[in-house]
C-alpha cells in the first residue's frame, strides 16, 4: 500500500503541471461573459490560470483581475501582434493558451497559433485532459475527439459549453505585459454599426427563446421577443 | 490589383445528412455528394466581380486535396477563374490536414504566384476550423479581414474597405494590400455558371503540383482520434397552462 502510494506522489510530481494562460475576451471597453466560460475550461486543466489582457483599457483588466481562478493578470492597453502575443506564451513557459470562441478571437487567436508553429483546437465544447479535446465539426453533426501533440495547446472554447466561472472575489494582481504591438498590416478600425437589437448575443446568452412551427405565422414571432424580453434572453 | 488568388475546397454537399462511420474513425464519405464548399463559392464570386469591375486582372482558383479537387477547380474555372492549381494531397481533408499545413500550404502558392489579394471561405463547412484566413495571413505577414460582408478595393489597388461581420453587429476597417479576406454570407450570391462557362473551363490551365514536394510538414499535430455523432436531444415537455409553464421555469430550468 506505501509503495503504491509513493509511486503516485512521484508520478504527480514528475508529471509537469499545465499552466495556463486565458486571452481575455473584449470589445475594447469592457470584458464578455464568454471570458468566464474559458476560465471554466481553464480550470479543467489547471488550478489556476494567468488571463492576459490585451488591446484594452485598464478598467478591463481590473475586470479579470475580480474573476475566480485567476493567479495574475497580465495587461497590455495597444492592440498586440500575433507575433507579439506568441512571444508572450514562449517566454512565460505556457503550455496552454485558451479563449472564448467569438468573432473577435476568431480573427486574432488563429495568427498567435500561426506564430506558435501550432494548428489551434477551434470551438471547442469538452476539455476531456491536458491533450485531448472534444469539437463539433460537420455543423455540429459530428464530434471529433481531438489530440493535440504540439508543445502549446492553442484552444478556443464553446462559451455555451463551458458554465460561467464567478465573476466577482478575485483579487489577482494586475502586471503590466510587455507585449509586441500590432504594426501596419493591423486593419484601422473605421465605423461600427451595432445590431439593432440590445438582446444578449446568442453565444453567451443565459437563456434563448426559439420559435418554430407552432407559432403558425411569422407576424407572431413578436410574441416570442416579448418573453425574451422578460427573461433577459436572446431569440435564436 | 494584377492578381487575386482564390482558395477552394471540395467538400460534402451542405445539403447532405452526415453519418459517422461504423467504426468511429469519421464521417462516412463513400459514396457522398461533394460539392464546393459555400463560403468557397461566395470567394471565387468576390473575385469574379473584382475582374469585371476592372479592378483585378487574373484571378487564380487553388485547392488542396485528391484527385477530385480538380472538379471543384473546374467549377471555379467554369464561374469565371482564369488559372488553376492543385495541391494533390490524399490526407483526409476533413480531419487529417491541419488547419497549420493548409495554410504553409497556401503560403507556398502565395510565394509561387504573388497575388495582390486572397480571398477565401470563413470556414469549410466540414472542418469548421475557420482558421485558414487568420493563419495565412500571419504567415505572410499580411493584413487580414475576416467575415467580409462587402469588399471595396481602393481604385489605387493599395487598400480596401473591408464591412465585417462582428457579434455585435457590423464594422468597417481599411487595410493596406496585399491581404487576406475571408468571406462571410452576406458578401454575395455566387453565380451558377452557365454552360457555355464550363465547356470553356475545360481548356483552362490547370496546374497540378504535389503537397509533399512543397517543403511542408504535413504530418498531423492534431489528430482525430475517434469520431462520434452528437447526443440525442432529450425529449420536449407540453405544458397545459401558462402557471405551468412560469412554474417549470423558476423551478426546473431555474431561468427566472
Amino acid at each position: 500500500m506505501r509503495s503504491a502510494l509513493r509511486r503516485a506522489v512521484g508520478e504527480a510530481t514528475r508529471r509537469r503541471a499545465a499552466s495556463t494562460l486565458v486571452i481575455a475576451d473584449h470589445d475594447g471597453s469592457a470584458m464578455t461573459a464568454a471570458t468566464l466560460s474559458a476560465m471554466t475550461a481553464a480550470g479543467k486543466l489547471a488550478p489556476s490560470s494567468a488571463v492576459l489582457v490585451a488591446g484594452a483599457p485598464a478598467a478591463v483588466a481590473a475586470e479579470a483581475a475580480a474573476m475566480a481562478g485567476v493567479d495574475k493578470v497580465f495587461h497590455v492597453e495597444a492592440a498586440p501582434s500575433g507575433k507579439g502575443v506568441a512571444d508572450f506564451v514562449t517566454a512565460g513557459g505556457f503550455s496552454h493558451v485558451l479563449a472564448p470562441v467569438s468573432n473577435n478571437t476568431k480573427d486574432f487567436v488563429p495568427r498567435v497559433a500561426a506564430a506558435l508553429g501550432v494548428s489551434p483546437v477551434t470551438d471547442v465544447c469538452d476539455v476531456l485532459g491536458e491533450d485531448t479535446f472534444v469539437r463539433p465539426f460537420y455543423a455540429g453533426n459530428a464530434l471529433a475527439t481531438v489530440e493535440a501533440t504540439g508543445a502549446v495547446k492553442v484552444v478556443t472554447v464553446r462559451a455555451t459549453a463551458f458554465d460561467k466561472a464567478d465573476a466577482a472575489g478575485g483579487s489577482a494582481a494586475v502586471e503590466a505585459a510587455d507585449v509586441a504591438a500590432a504594426g501596419a498590416e493591423k486593419a484601422k478600425f473605421v465605423s461600427a454599426s451595432a445590431g439593432s437589437s440590445d438582446r444578449p448575443d446568442l453565444t453567451a446568452a443565459r437563456v434563448v427563446v426559439s420559435g418554430g412551427r407552432g407559432m403558425k405565422e411569422g407576424a407572431n414571432f413578436a410574441m416570442l421577443e416579448k418573453v425574451a424580453d422578460k427573461l433577459g434572453g436572446a431569440v435564436g | 490589383m494584377r492578381k487575386v488568388l482564390v482558395g477552394v475546397k471540395r467538400v460534402v454537399d451542405y445539403a447532405v445528412r452526415v453519418r459517422v462511420s461504423a467504426d468511429k474513425s469519421g464521417v462516412e464519405l463513400a459514396n457522398t455528394k461533394m460539392s464546393m464548399n459555400p463560403f468557397c463559392e461566395i470567394a471565387v464570386e468576390e473575385a469574379i466581380r473584382l475582374k469585371e469591375k476592372g479592378a483585378a486582372e487574373e484571378v487564380v482558383a487553388v485547392s488542396i486535396g485528391p484527385k477530385q479537387a480538380q472538379e471543384t477547380l473546374r467549377s471555379a474555372l467554369a464561374m469565371g477563374c482564369d488559372r488553376a492549381i492543385h495541391v494533390q494531397t490524399d490526407i483526409r481533408s476533413d480531419q487529417g490536414l491541419n488547419p497549420l499545413a493548409i495554410a504553409q500550404l497556401l503560403e507556398k502558392v502565395v510565394e509561387k504566384e504573388s497575388p495582390d489579394l486572397v480571398i477565401v471561405g470563413k470556414q469549410s463547412i466540414d472542418g469548421d476550423h475557420a482558421t485558414t484566413a487568420p493563419m495565412l495571413a500571419e504567415l505572410l505577414g499580411w493584413s487580414q479581414a475576416t467575415f467580409a460582408a462587402r469588399l471595396d478595393v481602393a481604385a489605387d489597388g493599395a487598400s480596401a474597405e473591408v464591412e465585417r461581420e462582428t457579434d455585435a453587429g457590423t464594422e468597417v476597417v481599411k487595410l493596406p494590400l496585399p491581404a487576406v479576406i475571408s468571406a462571410d454570407l452576406r458578401l454575395n450570391t455566387p453565380r451558377y455558371p452557365k454552360l457555355p462557362n464550363i465547356m470553356k473551363a475545360k481548356k483552362k490551365p490547370l496546374e497540378a503540383l504535389e503537397a509533399a514536394d512543397l517543403g511542408v510538414d504535413l504530418a498531423p499535430t492534431l489528430v482525430v482520434t475517434g469520431v462520434a455523432p452528437p447526443p440525442d436531444r432529450a425529449a420536449g415537455v407540453t405544458v397545459e397552462s401558462v402557471d405551468d409553464l412560469v412554474d417549470k421555469l423558476k423551478n426546473e430550468a431555474a431561468v427566472i
